[in-house]
């Protein structure tokens, strides 16, 4: 397999874009992400793009906006994992040998939805009787909060994290900081979670350029190389199960760390699927980055904030940047492509007084029966000094 | 009392005054599904038997749920019930918020709503179900 590097990112600031057509936004990404990588539309051989509500053919869509037709392009839906699986298809046929360049965006607006909850397939039979994603997740958080004594105030402040970081980060959606009472005193979603524990409803899109080491393009700081690109999907699982242990993400980490050699000592920054704030808690723990039910000493010990030794977010995550959710994997592979290459500014994450060398990027997501989740999928990103 | 969306008559079994869900055995492995699938998640095995939920379980964990599914009325208490240690069931909790707590043991009720149509929710303790109108 050959080493693929990310040469190029683009991003817009996620929130309200409902006047822009779904092209239109995916397509100034992509421009940015051409532009910073130097490349042409001849250099580019394939496009995929994910989302989950963009409708068919979204990637040609985008491509005709941006000059690259006639490229391979493949539509890439894997719920809030579509983006990342996209970025993972992307570097499997780089890395193969296929062809060299590659453009990968993720799309979504979510307001055009009308509002409320996402919608779930109705002939789930979970969903059909009322399950609803924030409510699973309200679900975990009850039993985790009953397993390990946590109080609701612990969960409100992992939303207080998430909001100073978000503060900091001009493409972040939310960017007003928050107290544990504000959180705690918020409108009620799914109890324990109201909303400011809940990721916001908003449109958005990300794109990278991928590219064979040893291509031209590339834009500012060092090269980051993918070290580590993972996808799974949930085990059928209906009793028997621990439901504050997520296990797709647990087993994803396990599989992802084994193949590339690395682990969580390694990692420098990471960004991770905290559409809720329990879920960060839970992913602090599947990622390997403390036992189970010790997640929450990671947060009051600062480990996990700007200035600690493992930031988780640094972008304000779902909570803050957002989560149009065909758009948040590609996202975040631009957070952490920018923070390995030292643009992050206020929110840039500093590793004993240096870049931060190795980051890594979870999302998982999809609520079906039967499983945690419906796909998890995991990028580990270096720079070229490792 | 379930949501917005109901169940058919394929999807219970109704004998005299007992309205139970179908789940499924696998006819090799005996692995215990709800609902039934084409093949045995367990073993791969296509043959199943026909059989029932458990009507008795425990709280697994619950929330109240304040924004729903879109037409669903709101709040409405839910969770997650163990019927036996290897089938979790989810659905609506049919009892005072202020009276939840997980471990607690709950039975499962189905009800016919309409002709053909049926519910289910869990209560805190034992009451007799309604007529079933057949399956």
């Amino acid at each position: 397999m050959r080493d693929v590097h990310v040469v190029g990112t683009g991003m817009v600031r996620f929130g309200r874009h409902e006047s822009t057509s779904f092209a239109r936004l995916g397509a100034a990404t992509v421009v940015e992400a051409l532009g910073e990588a130097g490349a042409l539309p001849r250099d580019v051989h394939a496009l995929y793009c994910g989302t989950v509500f963009g409708g068919p053919t979204a990637a040609q869509r985008i491509a005709r906006e941006c000059a690259l037709t006639g490229v391979e392009a493949l539509n890439v839906e894997n719920a809030c994992s579509s983006s990342a699986s996209a970025f993972r298809m992307a570097w499997l046929g780089i890395a193969a040998g296929a062809f060299d360049c590659a453009v990968v965006v993720g799309v979504d607006q979510l307001t055009r939805l009308g509002g409320g909850v996402l919608p779930l397939d109705e002939d789930d039979v979970e969903a059909s009787n009322g399950l609803t994603m924030p409510a699973l997740y309200a679900m975990r958080a009850q039993r985790y909060m009953h397993d390990f004594d946590l109080a609701p105030g612990d969960l409100a402040a992992i939303a207080v994290k998430a909001r100073k970081h978000g503060a900091l980060n001009p493409y972040a959606q939310i960017r007003q900081e928050t107290t544990v009472d504000k959180v705690l005193g918020s409108r009620p979603v799914a109890s324990p979670l109201t909303v400011q524990q809940c990721c916001p409803i908003g449109d958005g899109a990300a794109a990278v350029v991928l590219a064979a080491a040893g291509s031209k393009l590339g834009g500012p700081g060092p090269k980051v190389k993918v070290l580590a690109s993972h996808l799974t999907s949930g085990r059928y699982m209906q009793g028997d199960r621990d439901m504050t242990s997520p296990e797709v993400t647990v087993r994803c980490a396990r599989e992802t760390y084994e193949a590339c050699g690395l682990g969580p000592e390694d990692i420098d920054v990471v960004e991770c699927h905290d559409a809720f704030t329990i879920a960060e808690l839970l992913y602090y723990e599947a990622l390997g980055f403390a036992a189970h039910g010790e997640g929450i000493g990671l947060l009051r010990n600062g480990t996990t904030s700007l200035g600690g030794r493992t930031p988780f977010n640094p972008s304000g995550g779902l909570l803050c940047r957002g989560h149009p959710v065909g758009a948040s994997g590609t996202a975040q592979l631009v957070e952490i492509t920018r923070q390995l290459q030292g643009r992050c500014d206020a929110r840039q994450v500093s590793r004993d007084g240096r870049t931060p060398r190795i980051g890594l990027a979870h999302i998982t997501g999809g609520g079906t029966y039967g499983f945690d989740h419906a796909a998890c999928c995991i990028h580990i990103l270096g720079t070229e000094s490792v | 009392m379930n949501g917005y969306r109901q169940l058919n008559s394929s999807c219970v079994i109704a004998a005299g005054d007992r309205v139970d869900l179908l789940a499924a055995r696998c006819a090799a492995c005996g692995y215990f599904i709800f609902p039934a699938l084409t093949c045995c998640p367990r073993c791969a095995h296509t043959h199943f038997t026909a059989a029932t939920l458990p009507r008795h379980g425990t709280l697994y964990s619950y929330t109240t749920v304040h924004i729903g599914p879109a037409g669903a009325k709101v709040p409405y208490l839910a969770g997650y019930v163990d019927l036996d240690s290897e089938m979790r069931v989810f659905g609506h909790l049919a009892i005072d918020e202020g009276d939840v707590a997980i471990g607690m043991p709950l039975e499962l009720n189905v009800r016919s709503s309409a002709a053909g149509r049926f519910e289910y929710a869990f209560t805190a303790r034992c009451v007799t179900a309604p007529q079933g109108e057949g399956a």
